[in-house]
């Protein structure tokens, strides 16, 4: 075990080393920038408009629109980091290079895992504190620091989570594992997790996150009420749970990868 | 070292290797056989990359396709390109022999040695990028005998080398065999693993052709027909000598200088070559052997198998 988080650990720091390209870098900075900047063009525009906005409502909208956009340039940098963790190495050649040595396979497979969580993981810290100095420059909040460890908690947990299930998908689907991922948000978490039925939107990722968010943030949402959301999406558990089911959650879709990729025979095109 | 029992291996339809049996003790072997005949195929066996659909491999004794540790034990170097170019030989080489269970500065340590012992010391430090072919080629074998493995298994390891890298990997070669440890060469040129010496595993169309010594290869050879092209100031008094002397098959001017030769005794012809240019004054500007030998030595293989050609006969 020792070996295998050695070797993985070395691959992390290997592939984050050499996949720092020009062009990479630069994604990686867009997708940091991207909520910071929305965010600013839409205060811009608050700002003159000159409607009044309540400071309150005001401060719960821009804070909704963070945790939205961030999810979302999370979400990509995952995908675009984890799911072609075997197609790059088989389409590269380097495959089997990794591939014969002892753990080799995963190695690749934690290592890849380890540096996506890491780099995605930066990319919402840097853009978390862009946001929170953002909104806390119009509309300064004592509760500013909370807000930024909550929102770097959730999304810490949301890297793992998520880098777990698009690894999952890169190790068996190899040609359309980025289809497969984006169908995976898109069918769990926008489409499942919006359904209001009580059991049947606890099966997503989305619903767990949400309810630390709310547990941790408190209610923000402009507009609505608590009950009405508790009306529709039922009673959530304790914290420790959600995070436990994160945990397990991502736990299981490391270990289902991990078995797949040892156990699979990965042909490359030459060889046929 | 590695055992093969009936193995047979299918991608869908299309047969990679099939019903190979082997029994290779410690030594030099040289897997020869045309492009697309197993060779890889049989290699990713060996090494439980693939999982044979019928028969069974064992490496050491052990199925490599469920104790992947074995691996340890080998090293191998593949004839796919390296595809880092941002990383230097060192930085590779090292993560390499890190993926074998060494600690980062253990595995420097074995890295450096292993890039001094291929001669890439000078370079070690420079993005891959700006490596030659040669270059990359040599990274290629730094990893894969840095961790010093029992056994090493080279897959075309000639291919894109200018003949003084050619030479060179030669001279590597027969230092590693005569170190004791197991090595394995595939390649589909029959020359550059002879210079070698080792036993010979002749594979074609997934299937194991012929297998054994030197002396025992050169005499399915001998029945070979071996095509060898000379450019001459004189091609008609050369040909005239040459069938006097030599048992020519055919002899085909192919231009006003040049002459190609069929020859099932190519030992004969190469002896008597420079006797008959000292006597007769005649000038050779080239001699080039067409690497067909190979392929007609497969065809006629696989006319054996088939039972199309009695063995040491024609048809």
């Amino acid at each position: 075990m020792r070996n295998i988080l050695q070797n993985a650990f070395a691959t992390c720091l290997f592939e984050i080393r050499s996949s720092f390209t020009v062009q990479r870098t630069s994604v990686s900075l867009v997708l940091a920038l991207f909520p910071p900047v929305m965010l600013g063009l839409l205060i811009l525009g608050a700002r003159l408009s000159r409607n009044g906005i309540s400071n309150s409502i005001f401060q719960d909208f821009t804070s909704l629109l963070t945790i939205t956009l961030i999810a979302l340039v999370s979400l990509l940098s995952l995908i675009l980091w984890t799911t072609p963790n075997v197609s790059a190495e088989l389409e590269g050649k380097s495959w089997v290079f990794i591939a014969s040595r002892p753990g080799g396979r995963l190695s690749i497979f934690l290592g890849k895992y380890f540096a996506a969580c890491s780099v995605s993981f930066g990319i919402c810290i840097i853009a978390i504190s862009l946001c929170t100095l953002l909104i806390d420059s119009q509309i300064p909040n004592e509760d500013a620091g909370r807000f930024w460890i909550s929102l770097c908690g959730i999304f810490f947990l949301a890297c793992l989570v998520y880098g777990g299930i698009f690894s999952l998908l890169g190790t068996l689907f190899i040609k359309r594992a980025m289809t497969f991922a984006v169908g995976f948000v898109i069918g769990s978490d926008i489409i499942m997790g919006s359904v209001p039925g009580v059991l049947m939107n606890k099966f997503s990722i989305r619903y767990h996150l949400q309810e630390i968010s709310l547990q941790w943030l408190g209610w923000f949402l402009p507009g609505s009420s608590e009950e009405g959301y508790r009306l529709v999406f039922g009673e959530g558990y304790s914290v420790t749970v959600h995070i436990l089911i994160i945990l397990g959650v991502t736990l299981a879709t490391l270990s289902l990868g991990a078995w797949s990729i040892v156990n699979r025979e990965y042909i490359t095109a030459h060889e046929v | 070292m590695i055992e093969l029992k009936n193995t047979t291996k299918l991608y869908n339809d299309v047969i990679g290797v099939n019903d190979i049996c082997l029994n290779l003790q410690a030594g030099t072997y040289g897997l020869l056989g045309p492009n697309g005949s197993g060779k890889t195929t049989l290699i990713n066996l060996i090494l439980g990359q693939l999982k044979p659909t019928i028969g069974s491999v064992t490496l050491f004794g052990v199925n490599p396709w469920k104790k992947s540790k074995l691996l340890r034990r080998v090293g191998l170097c593949p004839s796919v390109e390296v595809n880092y170019p941002r990383a230097t030989g060192l930085e590779w080489v090292t993560y390499m022999v890190q993926l074998h269970g060494f600690r980062f500065t253990a595995a420097e340590k074995k890295a450096k040695e292993a890039l001094e012992f291929v001669g890439l010391t000078h370079a070690m430090n420079r993005p891959m990028r700006n490596y030659s072919l040669g270059m990359r080629q040599r990274a290629k074998i730094g990893q894969a005998v840095a961790h010093d493995p029992d056994l090493l298994i080279l897959d075309e390891p000639f291919n894109g080398l200018d003949p003084i890298g050619r030479h060179e990997m030669s001279d590597f070669l027969k230092s590693w065999a005569s170190q004791g440890k197991g090595l394995i060469l595939a390649s589909h040129i029959l020359h550059e693993v002879e210079a070698i010496n080792p036993s010979f595993l002749l594979i074609s169309g997934g299937r194991l052709l012929a297998s054994g010594s030197p002396a025992e290869v050169r005499n399915i050879l001998a029945d070979t027909p071996y095509e060898l092209t000379m450019r001459t100031s004189a091609p008609k008094q050369l040909a005239t000598l040459l069938i006097e002397h030599c048992e020519i098959e055919s002899v085909r001017f192919t231009s006003k200088t040049e002459i190609l030769f069929s020859t099932r005794s190519a030992a004969q012809l190469f002896k008597i070559i420079p006797e008959l240019i000292h006597q007769h004054q005649i000038s050779i500007t080239e001699i080039r052997s067409t690497d067909d030998s190979l392929n007609t030595l497969f065809s006629m293989l696989m006319k054996l198998h088939r039972g199309e050609l009695l063995q040491g006969g024609r048809s």
